[in-house]
């Protein structure tokens, strides 16, 4: 099994990268980019989490 | 230099080296960046994997997701090639996850753990180089539609010369 920080820090790692990557393709503007590179991450982080909420509820409550 | 900047090139060299594509198109930071980010995902999944995450015997399926990264996949696939016995390699690299007994209690232990380490970091590597080859090929499909686009302005911008030289009347 892999550590959790390993597990952690490769999630954010890779979140980050794709991130970006997929801001930059959609915005020609490099200024506009770290924001709404920022927002996106943060929709990945935010859909992951709710992800595993459900996940966690159905584990728990069904 | 025109050839460079045809977009079935331009998607080709983007494929074959990542953020290439976008550099022709004269974004060359961003090809930079690009490339960075591709190269330094895929390295440490082959890095993290001792190698295994790139074969096509060993993840056939995952193997498809890292062809679209292109060069660092063909250089992956060039170093295992550069074996003076590929026969035998290949033989070793299908076994290397299954342990086997030597006799010897301290060096079988050692094996042991040495697999069962590379076991825990194989999914993680494999998502490394998909994740990378995935990304390359948004970015080599990204490069394809501005080479599309800087045509279109290119052919616009050289009808809009060519009727204002033909009456240069009409520009004032």
């Amino acid at each position: 099994v892999i550590p959790a920080w390993l597990w952690f820090g490769s999630f954010v790692h890779l979140a980050l990268v794709a991130a970006f990557i997929c801001t930059a393709v959609k915005e020609d503007e490099d200024a506009h980019l770290p924001a709404r590179g920022a927002g996106f991450l943060f929709m990945i982080g935010g859909g992951t989490a709710l992800f595993c909420g459900i996940v966690w509820a159905v584990q728990r409550f069904l | 230099v025109s050839f460079l900047r045809a977009p079935i090139v331009v998607l080709a060299l983007a494929w074959l080296v990542p953020g290439l594509g976008h550099a022709l198109l004269g974004q060359r930071w961003r090809g930079a960046v690009y490339f960075v980010l591709i190269a330094h995902l895929f390295a440490i999944g082959v890095a993290l994997t001792d190698g295994h995450a790139v074969d096509r015997r060993e993840h056939p399926v995952a193997f498809y997701a890292q062809v679209p990264a292109g060069g660092p996949t063909l250089a992956k696939l060039a170093w295992d090639g550069r074996s003076p016995s590929p026969a035998a390699l290949g033989a070793a690299r299908r076994t290397a996850l299954v342990p086997y007994e030597t006799g010897d209690a301290a060096n079988d232990d050692v094996q042991r753990r040495g697999i069962e380490s590379l076991v825990a970091r194989l999914d993680l590597g494999l998502l490394y180089t998909m994740i990378a080859g995935l990304l390359n090929f948004l970015l080599a499909v990204d490069a394809f539609e501005r080479a599309i686009r800087r045509g279109q302005e290119d052919e616009r911008a050289a009808l809009a010369a060519d009727g204002s030289a033909a009456s240069p009347g009409a520009a004032s």
